[in-house]
């Protein structure tokens, strides 16, 4: 008998003895990993910061990642794109505000900031492939890779380039009236 | 959204009367306030009048002045080769309104009207030393914005046109808001002879103003250093989670600054 078949019968509740059998088909099975899988990657970001209004430009960006087989690649670069526009949003734009009394500020897209397409550069993705050992497909997934590598590397370029003026650290997200805050606090404590 | 009675007014003489007829009545130029106005229910007006089809009132008409209808969109204002040609700062600001379908919809006259703080226009007008033009008279822009979301506009009047001299140059340099793009801090400079007017958005507390340190300032060398030395107070400034006042304070000095590079 044809699996079709089976399937068709299993689903024609109608010819059942009812009092035996319920409809339907399924099988449940569960694959338990032999371990982790663990995709590594470089993130390098380049940003410009107008120290007069405190505005990070992220000019330039790369990320290669080591995801295993790439088996459909422009997917792979796509997923890659939209993980680091996630991460430059997170680590230039994005966060919640609330009051005092506990009420939300940024309650609407007119307060909460998301990236945009203005707020990326081109992307230069690459992959570099190390298969996995314990499947059989020589993946290790490419889920989060870009959100994951780009916030630190957006950080830590501003950090870099407000290094002179003694600044080690800034939280996200560095808008820019954090950064321009930053910049005048290094300036008082020089 | 609370109900209301919709008119579609063909003429100014029409639109006025049916306003005046009305118990709480209401223009709609647009929409691109008042729709979502509506539809938070901040506002019940019992009637809207909606002049998007009444005559005459979107042109642009370019003379020893530039004339703007008050229906004129945002849109046809950045892409008028008349505006580039007669004072370009004003189509560069249409153009850095909202999006293209703000841009669309959104009318000068409806961002005169409606005086939000953080609206280019007002800036354009001030500086510009503009007259709005009503069914009833003439306003000088200083007169006209009087506190946030407040003008000099009685029940009932209805905005024509919007006429700006002509300057020998002027820029309008814009900070946006980094989520909703309207004015953080938006400076228009203008230089008329001898005369420098300067007017900024975005920052007040009371909606816009002219910065009479940095007209000054001007006034004796129209260069980016003349502000070299030129502080703010940020007294009378907003404050909130985009920028402190002291954020703004020193914004406006360096987008004042960049307006005069940009109009030297
Ligand atoms: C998403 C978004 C982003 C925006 N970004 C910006 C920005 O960056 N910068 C900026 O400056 N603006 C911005 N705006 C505002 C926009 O430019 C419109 O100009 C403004 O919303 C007014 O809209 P409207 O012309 O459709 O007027 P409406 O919403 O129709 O009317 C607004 C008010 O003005 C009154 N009114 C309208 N026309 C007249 C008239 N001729 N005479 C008397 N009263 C009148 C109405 O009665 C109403 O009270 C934005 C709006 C949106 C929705």
């Amino acid at each position: 008998m044809a699996f079709g078949e089976v399937a068709l019968t299993a689903y024609v509740p109608h010819n059942f003895p009812h009092d035996e059998l319920e409809p339907g088909l399924d099988e449940t099975a569960f694959y338990d990993p032999a371990n982790f899988t663990f995709p590594g990657g470089c993130h390098i970001c380049e940003v410009e910061v107008d120290p007069e209004t405190g505005v990070t430009e992220v000019t330039n960006f790369t990320a290669v990642d080591d995801i295993g087989r790439v088996i459909n690649p422009m997917i792979v670069e796509g997923q890659v794109h939209g993980g680091v526009a996630q991460g430059i949003g997170q680590a230039l734009l994005e966060g919640c505000s609330y009051d005092a009394d506990g009420q939300l500020l940024t309650g609407s897209y007119m307060d909460y900031t998301m990236p945009r397409a203005d707020n990326v550069p081109n992307f230069k993705v690459g992959t570099q492939s190390t298969l996995c050992t314990h499947n059989t497909l020589g993946v290790k997934g490419v889920g989060e890779v870009g959100a994951i590598g780009s916030p630190p590397a957006v950080i830590n370029a501003i950090v870099d380039a407000l290094s002179d003026m003694g600044v080690k650290d800034i939280s996200m997200p560095a808008t820019p009236s954090k950064v321009w805050q930053t910049i005048q606090n290094a300036k008082a404590s020089s | 959204m609370h109900d209301f009675n919709y008119h579609k007014a063909t003429n100014i003489d029409e639109a006025v009367k049916v306003h005046q007829g009305a118990e709480d009545g209401t223009y709609m130029a647009g929409g691109q306030t008042l729709l979502p106005t509506l539809k938070q229910r901040l506002a019940s007006p019992s009637d809207i009048v909606d002049i998007a089809g009444v005559q005459d009132l979107s042109s642009i008409d370019v003379s020893n002045e530039v004339s703007i209808g008050s229906m004129t969109t945002h849109a046809a204002v950045a892409s008028s080769s008349e505006v580039l040609s007669a004072i370009p700062a004003l189509a560069h600001l249409a153009e850095g309104i909202g999006d293209p379908q703000v841009r669309n919809r959104g009318t000068i006259g409806g961002s005169v009207a409606n005086n939000d703080p953080a609206a280019d226009y007002p800036a354009a007008c001030l500086a510009l030393n503009a007259t709005i033009k009503t069914n009833q008279r003439e306003i000088q822009a200083d007169d006209f914005f009087t506190g946030m979301f407040e003008t000099a506009l009685e029940e009932g009047e209805l905005i024509t046109s919007v006429n700006f001299p002509k300057p020998d140059t002027a820029a309008y340099m814009k900070f946006p808001n980094p989520a909703s793009r309207y004015a953080i801090v938006g400076v228009f400079v203008a230089k008329f002879g001898a005369e420098v007017r300067v007017a900024v958005t975005g920052a007040g507390d009371n909606g816009v103003f002219r910065a009479a340190e940095i007209e000054s300032a001007l006034a004796g060398s129209f260069s980016p250093s003349a502000l070299d030395n030129s502080t703010i107070s940020p007294d009378d400034l907003l404050s909130d989670i985009h920028a402190q006042s002291d954020y703004r304070a020193s914004l406006i000095v360096t987008m004042a600054k960049r307006a005069v590079a940009a109009a030297s």
